[in-house]
């Protein structure tokens, strides 16, 4: 059931706005719309200037359409609007919030300045005569203003043409924030994603059937292996006694009456490997059960463990070889067996472990491990985790703009 | 090019309610605040707005405002009801039999609300196509004690999630002055300053500092990473991720039951022992005998597979169970 937007204002004005919202996750989120504004105003160009608290934190934006982004016209369109503050000769009055100001000639308004002709032929050279200009807040202390220009050969703009200008930018600000909020949103679910990734979680989300919907990466590589847990659309446990344990609690965690605790079933493995640990908990809406499916975690332990060494000498304050002994030991190493794989022998560790008992304050390996497993040194980021991400993008293209897939 | 420009008079939709629409539906979860606006808006009785987990997904989860029994089946069929829907979303608005059905004008305001909801839930769409499932995500990070927050280079706050904020709240070494983020510890402060500086300038992939608590409690620890963005975003800020150790333990004997066959008792004594308890002060917390905890503690390392209290440790915070909530769900709402 498609919804059939009546448009208020005419299709042109319509489909701009649209492109304002819609592009908004895109790298220039307003190279479509602002396009469109200039056309459907007529104008040289199109652009908007962001001023913080009281101008001094100001800084710029270009809707940048049909015009090479240029400083110094900002500069000089905020020079005036600033003179406009203080009364000067030349000022600009602007327009109240939510509103526009009718054509203005900068010709006319320059008449008297002392540096007239100067100034008259650094806008004509822009292509600038005529000005339109916008106002909005955000918040408080954050206003846009736009503007829209013309050439000197050109009309001014009409009354109509000014209301569409205050029509469109409010929603330009709401845009912008928006974006604001969506930036900040994707790379808090990267971040998080991230995080669990790196403590080697893996998700996976089935429907009320059982039906896998979306899997992580972690969790796809667990089922890459094939080993406990299976996936052919639904999931499924190697052996057949886990098996129907398995789809008892999916069922159960899924359906409408999912008002059970969460559930936890460890898993057998052809190759003899530790268990494959498995918790499951309704699909939650806002704290409830939604009935709508069951989330699985899953975690293996081999590839739990990839503590940053780097973050632990942070952290605690450890050198470079006390904080790989720690990684060692959160691995499950013994100290005996540290000096096996790593070829120091075992007088070095104990003295490593020595030190950085002193260090984090704690009396034996036991609080040690607590110590660095509830720290956040499992979040930081491998120094290669990057190249691993910009892997992982590329096998997902598709994040393009919204609208494409539209 | 009709040039007609309504005004903000002759407007349904102000522009407060065109924010809150894109404030609070770009959300992996809606906020339930931009419902109740509409629902006030259009003197509806319930609000109802089904959405999609994830992109193509089938299934959906509701977010409902107002008299949750209007919603339910059976009854919305005798309610005036005003429905708009698009991939992946629907919303409804109901007005209970009772009272006067939705008239034209109403009709009409939906329509151009509806507009606005349906370009919202397309950028959350956007949202939706970058993690995988993400919204599960939250709750298991907040689960380990790990708030998140981005901060700018500067130190101004972005963002931060329930349990970033609610560290905050403490004011116990780390608190917002302003929008700044500083540490109670002057020296931590200006260190803190300086990584978020350094990791912000590439000269390191990440950074991690510890925050001392006046209050004498576990430190804080703070990692600094740059999120790794899509190419075609700009990137808004460093994520900083926190911990408080003294949360995120294993809290559910339930889960430790279900995965290593223990008693109920030896599942109160792990946790015990996994949270940082001696096994002396656990033997007195329990008040149970030093043989009695030996002969536990010989079936828990037996049922586990462990043979030293540091290799239970690190089996048990390793797995799934520290994911579980405890029994009494003391946990915050995900993405709040």
């Amino acid at each position: 059931m498609q919804l059939a937007y009546r448009a208020p204002n005419g299709p042109t004005v319509d489909r701009m706005i649209d492109h304002v919202y819609e592009d908004l996750a895109c790298a220039q989120p307003t190279s479509v719309s602002a396009d469109m504004l200039r056309d459907s105003l007529r104008a040289s160009f199109v652009g908007v200037q962001m001023l913080v608290g009281a101008t001094r934190d100001q800084f710029s934006y270009i809707l940048n359409a049909g015009f090479t982004p240029r400083p110094r016209v900002q500069d000089q369109i905020v020079t005036l609007s600033k003179n406009a503050a203080r009364g000067s000769a030349w000022s600009i009055e602007l327009p109240a919030c939510g509103h526009s100001s009718q054509s203005i000639d900068l010709y006319q308004l320059l008449r008297g300045n002392p540096r007239e002709a100067n100034l008259r032929d650094y806008f004509a050279e822009l292509g600038i005569r005529h000005m339109m200009l916008a106002t909005c807040y955000r918040d408080e202390d954050w206003r846009y203003l736009f503007f829209a220009t013309r050439a000197p050969g050109q009309e001014p703009f009409s009354k109509d043409e000014s209301a569409t200008l205050a029509h469109v930018v409010p929603h330009f600000r709401t845009a912008f924030r928006a974006r604001t909020r969506f930036l900040t949103a994707n790379a808090m679910n990267r971040c998080l994603s991230m995080g669990l990734d790196q403590l080697g979680v893996g998700v996976a989300i089935v429907d009320r059937d059982g039906e896998v919907i979306e899997m992580s990466m972690v969790a796809e590589r667990i089922l890459a292996r094939k080993d406990g847990l299976l996936h052919n659309r639904r999931l499924r446990a190697a052996w057949a006694g886990d098996d129907r344990r398995l789809q008892d609690m999916i069922q159960k965690l899924g359906g409408a009456d999912g008002h059970n605790r969460p559930r936890a079933i460890s898993l057998w493995r052809p190759s003899g490997r530790p268990r494959l640990e498995i918790l499951i908990d309704s699909l939650r809406a806002g704290g409830r059960p939604s009935g709508a499916g069951a989330v699985v975690y899953m975690r293996d332990r081999d590839a739990a463990s990839s503590l940053a060494p780097h973050a632990l000498q942070g952290l605690f304050g450890l050198t470079e070889a006390e904080a790989h002994v720690c990684v060692r030991l959160a691995e499950g190493l013994t100290p005996h067996m540290i000096c096996e794989t790593t070829g120091i022998s075992y007088n070095t560790v104990r003295a490593h472990l020595r030190s950085v008992f002193a260090k984090c304050e704690v009396e034996s390996q036991a609080e040690l491990m607590r110590l660095i497993i509830n720290s956040p040194a499992c979040i930081a980021l491998q120094p290669g985790a990057v190249a691993a991400t910009a892997a992982y993008r590329k096998a997902r293209p598709g994040r393009a703009s919204i609208h494409s897939r539209a | 090019m009709n040039g007609r420009g309504p005004t903000a008079s002759d407007r349904f939709i102000s522009d407060e309610m065109i924010d809150s629409i894109y404030d609070g539906l770009v959300a992996i979860r809606p906020a339930p605040g931009t419902l109740e606006t509409i629902r006030a808006a259009l003197r509806a009785d319930a609000v109802v707005l089904h959405f999609a987990v994830a992109i193509g997904a089938t299934a959906s989860l509701v977010e409902t405002v107002g008299q949750e029994d209007l919603t339910r089946q059976g009854n919305a069929g005798d309610c005036s009801q005003l429905v708009a829907a698009g991939e992946g979303w629907q919303i409804c608005c109901l007005r209970a039999p009772e009272e006067t059905p939705f008239g034209e004008e109403e009709d009409r305001n939906f329509r151009e609300l509806a507009a606005h909801v349906r370009r919202a839930m397309r950028v959350r769409n956007g949202l939706l196509e970058d993690g995988a499932a993400v919204h599960a995500l939250s709750g298991v990070i907040d689960q380990l004690g790990i708030g998140a927050m981005i901060v700018r280079s500067n130190g101004r706050m972005m963002h931060a999630d329930a349990r970033a904020e609610a560290i905050l709240k403490e004011r116990d070494g780390l608190h917002l002055i302003g929008d700044r983020l500083s540490a109670a510890s002057a020296q931590e402060g200006r260190s803190l300053e300086a990584l978020l500086r350094a990791v912000s300038d590439d000269e390191r992939p990440s950074a991690a500092i510890t925050i001392t608590r006046p209050s004498g409690r576990p430190a804080l620890g703070l990692t600094i990473n740059r999120p790794p963005m899509a190419d075609d975003l700009s990137t808004i800020g460093l994520v900083v991720s926190i911990r408080d150790p003294g949360k995120g333990l294993v809290q559910s004997a339930d889960t430790l039951r279900d995965l290593y066959g223990l008693t109920g008792t030896e599942a109160q004594l792990t946790i015990d022992l996994v949270n940082g308890k001696s096994v002396q002060e656990t033997e007195e917390r329990r008040g149970i005998s030093h043989n009695t905890m030996r002969a536990h503690l010989r079936s828990i390392y037996a049922k586990l597979g462990v043979g030293r209290l540091s290799e239970l440790i690190h089996v048990v915070s390793s797995g799934t169970s520290p994911l579980a909530p405890g029994r009494d769900r003391a946990v915050s709402p995900p993405n709040a």
